[in-house]
């Protein structure tokens, strides 16, 4: 893959790469951290990806990691001493956007990955080295817990 | 509610993130994918360095692991880890117009480390960190005042004032014949003449005798002017070596009875010593009391609420903190695994429970029963 093919590729998915760091990040400087960190890594990476149809599930993994990367330290640092308010962007939904991020975040990242993203359980499994079998049942799971708001969306 | 009301929730992405993505993408326009060698993605690590921005580091002559352990994490390696070290030799490559000499590298089973010192071979240059720099940002003082740049000056900006070439230089660490990528912890330093230390930390875990790792160079020129890569200028050079993996000396592992240590949502079941030549892994090994439920503070009560204590009841500094968590097996048995600095094996430990609000010490436990497993 050339650098230019990498660069379309990464642009086309930047919606969705907001998204899962959004998910996990409160804050949108450690999004932007968590990014060009994934960017970065995948591009040295690059030839570690066996099927290229593979590359946009590569990619979130990678986010997902360094996301977590930034943010595990940072939770042990501050405890529970403030976790800082999650940042949304001026046009975002707050209160939509509150209910979801009320949810344990092994809920919600799947459930992201699945019925916002649009991956398939096998897809959605792989990025989050989980069996399919655990995957469906957080994705019951969380369901279960958002369902008088949004059932018409999940059912 | 529609899906796309769902989606659109987060709202539009923010044009600080899609520059986000396009500085990213343009430092990958100076960087070639690495050479065909693949990785293993074992787990999560952090550098606490990255949270001490702004930490002011002493000089030394000549940095190495030991330093960074000590001004960044805060701990030292132990006097074992360091013979290690000394011993581990050093290699020295001239690529394009830098010479990279690998001065240390050591495997302990759960992590490799490796220090590398670049240098210039030319006069009037000013080396450019590929892998961690930011030709945006400000440059460190130590070459602010080494050449007499303006306060603040970026790499392009102080090449351009004293026209001076700009080589960008990396090093990457793989371990051979690993299935897929790796998340590795990067940083460097520049030294008072110049040169530059990196220091690279990938995970390992294995109980092999010996690793083959992978360890690629790469020098680029930049045009001062442009900020733009000279094509002609990439050399990249990969070197093969086989590193012996350090095994523990000794491992003991200290038990609690159930519920003797606890905090609201889990108790203490155990805690194993994994002593290294580096320094003493730690894992507390945690029973969580109930279902995991919908309760975002759940790891937040966990991370740092059990802490290995000092006889003076004082937490011992954290070198490298490794995830544990919630979110891969839906198991209730969770483990949180640190490293801390420890020169030899306790006959007894001090856990501390810590009051989530407040931070502070609630109560203090010693566990003093235990078996040897090594």
């Amino acid at each position: 893959m050339t650098q230019e093919e990498f660069a379309d590729r990464i642009v086309a998915m930047q919606d969705t790469l907001y998204r899962v760091a959004t998910t996990i990040l409160p804050q949108l400087c450690d999004r932007e951290d968590a990014v060009q960190g994934a960017i970065e890594k995948a591009w040295r990476k690059q030839r570690s990806l066996r099927n290229d149809q593979a590359f946009h599930a590569w990619i979130v993994r990678i986010l997902i990691n360094e996301c977590y990367t930034i943010l595990r330290p940072r939770k042990r640092e501050m405890l529970s001493d403030t976790l800082p308010e999650r940042e949304t962007a001026p046009d975002a939904m707050p209160d939509v956007y509150q209910m979801f991020t009320s949810l344990d975040e092994k809920y919600r990242l799947p459930m992201v990955l699945y019925y916002v993203e649009g991956y398939s359980v096998q897809e959605a499994a792989q990025m989050l080295k989980m069996p399919q079998g655990t995957l469906k049942s957080r994705l019951h799971r969380g369901r279960l817990l958002l369902k008088d708001d949004l059932k018409e969306v999940l059912g | 509610m529609k899906p796309q009301d769902f989606k659109d929730m987060y709202g539009s992405t923010p044009d600080s993130f899609k520059r986000s993505i396009s500085n990213a993408l343009r430092k990958t326009e100076a960087e070639e994918p690495m050479k065909k060698i693949t990785m293993r993605a074992v787990l999560v690590t952090a550098l606490m360095a990255l949270l001490i921005a702004g930490v002011a580091l002493a000089a030394t002559s000549q940095w190495k692991l030991q330093d960074y352990f000590t001004q960044i994490f805060g701990t030292s390696i132990p006097q074992a880890g360091q013979e290690v070290l000394e011993q581990s030799g050093s290699e020295t490559y001239t690529l394009g117009g830098a010479k990279f000499t690998r001065q240390e590298s050591i495997a302990d089973g759960n992590l490799v480390y490796f220090s590398t010192k670049v240098e210039s071979m030319d006069e009037n240059v000013i080396l450019y960190p590929m892998t961690t720099g930011d030709m945006d940002m400000p440059l460190p003082d130590t070459v602010i005042d080494l050449y007499g740049f303006e306060k603040n000056a970026t790499i392009l900006d102080a090449a351009k004032a004293k026209k001076m070439r700009v080589y960008g230089v990396s090093v990457y660490p793989e371990i051979v014949d690993d299935s897929e990528y790796t998340t590795e912890m990067l940083d460097d330093r520049y030294q008072e003449d110049g040169s530059i230390v990196m220091i690279n930390m990938l995970p390992l875990k294995t109980d092999k005798q010996e690793i083959q790792m992978g360890y690629n160079y790469r020098f680029t020129e930049f045009d001062p002017l442009t900020g733009e890569k000279i094509e002609e200028s990439v050399v990249s050079e990969m070197d093969i070596l086989t590193l012996p993996v350090q095994q523990p000396l000794a491992v003991r592992t200290f038990t609690a009875s159930d519920d003797q240590i606890s905090n609201s949502v889990a108790y203490v079941q155990s805690v194993t010593l994994t002593q290294k030549v580096t320094g003493v892994y730690v894992d507390i090994h945690l029973m969580l009391k109930g279902e995991i439920g919908a309760d975002s503070t759940i790891e937040q009560e966990l991370y740092g609420s059990f802490e290995l204590l000092d006889d003076d009841g004082k937490a011992y500094p954290v070198g490298i903190i490794f995830s544990g968590g919630l979110d891969d097996s839906g198991s209730p048995e969770i483990i949180i695994k640190d490293m801390v600095s420890m020169e030899s094996m306790p006959d007894h430990i001090n856990i501390g429970t810590r009051e989530t609000d407040s931070l502070k010490i609630v109560e203090t436990f010693t566990m003093t029963d235990y078996t040897d497993v090594k």
